[in-house]
């Protein structure tokens, strides 16, 4: 599975919404659109973290700056590599 | 002197008496004690900060507020309208929407000079924040304030959930069913303990010793949700030495009630408010005042409420102390499930008698997600189209009690508008409250994409 479905995947999963909302938002578009907040988002980064067996440290925690699925794939990109 | 000052009849029966300086230094808690991390959210956080304008529901004119912004102009002759107060506003210079109130004043040479010159020219001026830190203690200081409230120590022991437990203990009081944690392990077994033996609860709260507003409180709501749950506190305790927790059963309840208590320099305890609360689990989303609750139940708060401050005021504490409570399904009242040792958004909503009567009323908060800007403008519109704005004749429907949380800009980097609506609904009776209530819910959908 490609990186970006497997971030669909785990953000659907946390948000329990089904999978035509995510498709419908563009890779920049703010996951904030959907329902996505400093709350929700926690265990969205959690579950990244599980997926992908990498660690977010506290100060990349800004929401302005992982709120979208491209923003999660280049920092999830950077941190495999 | 200071012993002379009581906030509650400054801001009630003598409300020409003295100068007060106010200072809503919303989110002092993280200069008290490290609290857990999460995401930070600066979209939030900009409508957060502008909570500050509760404040003026507060003020005599003779006082000055410091607000990080001007507000607007329509929202203060609105108020004034109503019969508010509005006193001296001053602005820090170079003033953001993200840095907290209260670094911006420190480093303002102009404003602490003002301030100044407000507190040498004049009898009785008194410094009144919501909260009071080192920051608080440092403009006091270069300033000539006299800060009324207790030293920052002594407010970061309070604002403390495992502390809170404690003072309940030494009081007699019921507490919820629970422990103190200090590891992972411990917290799944008191999770097994609560789930498996009497009461036999079906949730149970987690919570960080100093979180505040939502933040650090862990619902496990089911078994199936323990794991995630455990997986969520050890990630957010990561690199904490000595991490504890607090580990309760989750009552059903019948009422949420906050009581806001004031313990003057004297040591006087006055029990000025006590509210129903409505929660969405566990982030505050409005308040009933008064609350539908039996006499003899309102004057047991008074009694907890007057125990509480004493008990504080012997640990040094003064000041303003919101309590949270609980009365649960079987009618057990849990007096204490936490203290916050400052101000509340709930304090500012507490004297409204003053200008709206003894009207019954319903604040409500809402989270606005609009595909444009509304402004204080937008929103009044919308109340009056629908026939509820509060007008100051008959001071009967909606009140919008801020302006600056509305999401009336893009914030630099965002792609969408966020902010929060925070009004009163007023009337002589519950019915219209609740026909209001529903329009109100109406308008607030029209404009929220979520």
């Amino acid at each position: 599975m490609e990186l970006e479905e497997k971030i669909e995947n785990i953000i659907l999963n946390v948000l329990k919404i089904q999978p035509e909302i995510i498709k419908e938002l563009s890779p920049d578009e703010t996951l904030n659109r959907i329902g996505v907040d400093s709350v929700n988002f926690i265990e969205i980064v959690i579950s990244l973290e599980e997926e992908f067996n990498i660690a977010f440290e506290d100060d990349e925690l800004l929401l302005q700056n992982l709120n979208t699925v491209n923003k999660l794939k280049s920092v999830i990109s950077n941190k495999l590599n | 002197m200071d012993k002379d000052f009581n906030l509650i009849r400054y801001v009630t029966k003598d409300r020409d008496k003295g100068i007060i300086v106010w200072l809503c230094n919303i989110g002092a808690e993280k200069y008290w004690n490290k609290t857990g991390s999460g995401i930070v959210d600066i979209n939030e956080d900009i409508p957060v900060n502008r909570i500050e304008e509760m404040n003026l529901l507060i003020c005599r004119e003779q006082d000055i507020i410091i607000l990080r912004k001007m507000p607007d102009q329509k929202y203060l002759s609105d108020l004034k309208g109503l019969g508010f107060s509005i006193p001296s506003i001053l602005t820090p210079e170079n003033a953001d929407l993200l840095t907290p109130v209260s670094e911006l004043v420190v480093k303002d040479e102009k404003l602490l000079q003002r301030l100044k010159e407000i507190a040498s020219g004049n009898q009785n001026v008194y410094f009144v924040p919501y909260a009071v830190t080192y920051l608080e203690e440092e403009i006091a200081e270069k300033a000539g304030l006299r800060l009324m409230g207790a030293p920052s120590h002594v407010n970061a022991r309070i604002n403390d959930k495992i502390f809170n437990r404690e003072v309940s203990e030494k009081l007699g009081f019921n507490v919820c069913k629970g422990k103190i944690c200090g590891s992972v392990d411990e917290i799944r077994q008191e999770y097994e303990e609560l789930t498996g033996s009497k009461p036999f609860f079906e949730k149970v709260i987690v919570k960080e010793p100093n979180g505040a507003s939502g933040k650090g409180l862990y619902i496990i709501e089911n078994r199936d949700k323990l794991e995630p749950g455990l997986r969520m506190i050890a990630r957010f305790s990561r690199g904490r030495t000595n991490p504890k927790w607090l580990v309760e059963g989750w009552y059903n309840k019948k009422f949420d009630i906050n009581y806001q208590i004031y313990v003057s320099p004297g040591g006087e305890v006055e029990v000025f408010s006590v509210k129903q609360q409505l929660l969405r689990d566990t982030v505050y989303i409005g308040s009933v005042l008064p609350p539908d609750i039996e006499a003899d139940i309102m004057d047991s708060y008074m009694e907890y409420g007057r125990k509480v401050g004493k008990y504080l005021f012997e640990m040094g504490f003064t000041g303003v102390a919101g309590i949270d409570s609980i009365i649960t399904d079987r009618d057990e009242i849990i007096p204490i499930i936490e203290i916050n040792g400052r101000f509340t958004l709930s304090t500012y909503i507490s004297f409204l008698e003053h200008n709206l009567g003894g009207k019954k009323i319903l604040s409500r908060y809402f989270r606005l997600l609009p595909d444009n800007a509304v402004g204080y403008g937008n929103i009044c519109r919308a109340l009056d189209r629908e026939g509820i704005l509060i007008k100051p004749e008959q001071r009967e429907g909606v009140l919008v009690y801020t302006a600056g949380t509305l999401p009336y800009q893009l914030n630099e980097g965002s792609d969408y508008y966020v902010g929060r609506v925070f009004v009163l609904v007023v009337s002589d009776s519950r019915e219209k409250i609740n026909e209001y209530n529903l329009k109100l819910e109406k308008v607030i959908h029209s404009f929220s994409r979520v």
